[in-house]
């Protein structure tokens, strides 16, 4: 429980604090790759914009986009996990459905939707939550499956309850360990293939800034101007292990893992 | 068993008709109809209709996706933005993605078994803490970053492989291994975290069955136990860990592809997302998952091979 507390609490404050900072940068020929100074603790990059500002919007945009996939991919994939349980023909057609996505990587899908709809928010988010519902969805089947064999259910069943009572009063109550636990994993996959994406130079748009677009910037001056590189994949970094404590908490809080 | 594998070679192809669908239909939700964009505007319905006539868009859609598939399967792929012919250019570079691929599901075999082995014959109290924090350290690093200091470490400060730039195999194999070996590295890093702690908890388990006890108080050695008895029952998990990498591995060589500048079908595909070259993608893509699933089929058949349990459990249902 510790964990989850310091990890949501850290993340949080990393959320607030980039949103307080956070800004695109003007445009200042005379600053062009300085140095991290007083003025600009960061350094500037290649426009002379500061470094600090953008790399908090660039946390702020990398963190608000993740949540939103991971918690509706989440939501849609539990929702696909309960549709599932005890109808053979929608269960049937999700997993063949989540068999073929299985062999489509997720960085290919969002490059499959940027060919078709242009490197934007909505296609990168789109591919993103197609992908990472389909990843879910398996894993949260698999413990309706589980849940579906427990002796309490069958008990159920004996006292005559019906379907939509047993879905909403206990295989949801169960099945909500595993959600979130699935949550901070696709928050941590999102994160990660945002920023490959963005690194490509598909990702969002160019002029918003994310950590991935700042980090393809300061990789071919990375030599000879390393702060381009790394301020911002220490954010990228900092997010990541937050998430992943967020995670190892969750994952110990749930009994049934023990 | 015959049951068993027709089972998963129909959904294999149940997988393939899946992806060839979506592709399909994407591409032709976004194209829409290339008449609206290979004509002027000014072009009469009369040159409209004749154009769609020649390019069968006037056919039915089931007809198309046939057409479509048929093509497929012909290796007749159409031409990329540049004019090159697609299938000769995918059959150019599908090598460099193999071959990287292969070395890094290699590299991070060794890796992870080495870390695993080491961790379970020290048997500390907190073994599986070291494994779950190693494998998040590189789960969090983004390929990118890792390749990056990669290159700073071994080509810039110690210059032992180069910084970019890919050698055929044909031009001598070590210059060949050289110039894939930084990139694989990256690559296999991202593998081992998912392999370790997955050879981690299958290694773990075997060990707590009663054969090993059995085999200790016969006189087993330690770490002959760990070898031998251990890693048989634990082959099934290998065979999805390898197949699991190599999906990743096509993700992951986006990526690195980019960053090492090989001419993989990684780096084709960023190029063709960048182009915004949709035929040229959604070909690829399609190609990749061919494989993928190609190898999932493999390494299930081979896993119900090595493992008499896995087939009970098939016949008892």
């Amino acid at each position: 429980m510790r964990k989850i507390k310091v990890g949501f609490a850290f993340l949080f404050l990393l959320l607030l604090f980039c949103f307080v900072f956070m800004g695109r940068g003007e445009v200042n020929g005379d600053l062009r790759l300085d140095g991290p100074s007083s003025s600009h603790i960061f350094g500037c990059d290649t426009l002379g914009r500061d470094l600090f500002q953008r790399v908090c919007f660039a946390s702020v945009v990398s963190i608000a986009l993740s949540v939103f996939v991971s918690s509706s991919s989440v939501m849609i994939s539990s929702l696909f996990a309960i549709l599932s349980f005890r109808n053979k023909t929608i269960k049937t057609i999700l997993l063949t459905l989540v068999s073929a996505f299985k062999s489509i990587p997720t960085v290919l899908v969002g490059l499959l939707f940027a060919s078709f709809f242009g490197g934007n928010v909505y296609s990168v988010t789109t591919a993103l939550m197609i992908s990472c519902t389909f990843s879910s969805f398996r894993v949260l089947e698999t413990k309706v499956k589980e849940i579906e064999g427990e002796e309490y259910i069958t008990a159920l069943d004996a006292l005559g309850l019906k379907k939509g009572r047993i879905i909403f009063f206990h295989i949801l109550p169960s099945l909500f360990s595993m959600a979130r636990e699935e949550w901070a994993t696709t928050m941590m996959t999102s994160i990660l293939s945002e920023s490959a994406l963005s690194f490509l130079g598909i990702g969002i748009d160019r002029s918003i800034p994310t950590l991935g677009a700042l980090l393809s910037e300061a990789r071919s001056l990375f030599f000879t101007k390393p702060h381009l590189l790394l301020f911002p994949s220490l954010f990228l970094v900092m997010i990541g292990v937050l998430v992943m404590i967020i995670k190892s908490g969750l994952s110990e809080l749930d009994p049934s893992s023990h | 068993m015959a049951g068993r594998i027709t089972r998963r070679i129909l959904s294999f192809l149940m997988t393939l008709f899946i992806v060839s669908l979506f592709v399909f239909a994407s591409v032709s939700l976004s194209l829409g109809d290339s008449s609206s964009f290979v004509l002027s505007d000014e072009a009469s319905t009369l040159v409209i209709e004749r154009y769609r006539e020649a390019k069968g868009l006037n056919d039915n859609i089931f007809l198309r996706y046939l057409r479509f598939i048929i093509s497929f399967f012909k290796l007749d792929w159409g031409k990329t933005i540049g004019g090159e012919e697609i299938g000769k250019v995918i059959v150019n570079r599908l090598p460099v993605t193999l071959s990287l691929s292969f070395y890094s599901i290699l590299f991070s075999t060794i890796f992870s078994s080495l870390i695993v082995f080491f961790t379970l014959r020290r048997r500390r109290q907190n073994e599986g803490k070291v494994i779950s924090v190693l494998s998040s350290v590189f789960l969090i690093l983004p390929t990118f970053l890792t390749s990056l200091i990669l290159v700073l470490i071994f080509s810039l400060w110690l210059k032992l492989f180069p910084i970019s730039g890919y050698i055929r195999i044909k031009d001598g194999f070590i210059s060949h291994f050289r110039s894939l070996f930084l990139p694989s590295l990256t690559l296999s890093l991202l593998h081992s975290s998912i392999m370790m702690r997955i050879m981690y908890v299958a290694l773990k388990e075997s060990l707590n069955m009663p054969y090993t006890n059995t085999a200790l108080s016969k006189g087993m050695k330690e770490n002959r136990l760990v070898i031998s008895s251990s890693l048989k029952p634990s082959l099934p998990v290998f065979f999805t860990l390898v197949s699991d990498s190599i999906a990743s591995a096509f993700g992951g060589s986006c990526v690195i592809e980019n960053v090492f500048a090989l001419p993989g079908i990684g780096s084709l595909m960023v190029k063709g997302a960048l182009e915004r070259d949709a035929s040229l993608v959604s070909i690829c893509v399609m190609v990749v998952a061919f494989l993928v699933s190609f190898v999932f089929l493999v390494s299930d058949l081979l896993s119900d091979l090595a493992d008499p349990r896995r087939r009970r459990a098939y016949e008892k249902n």
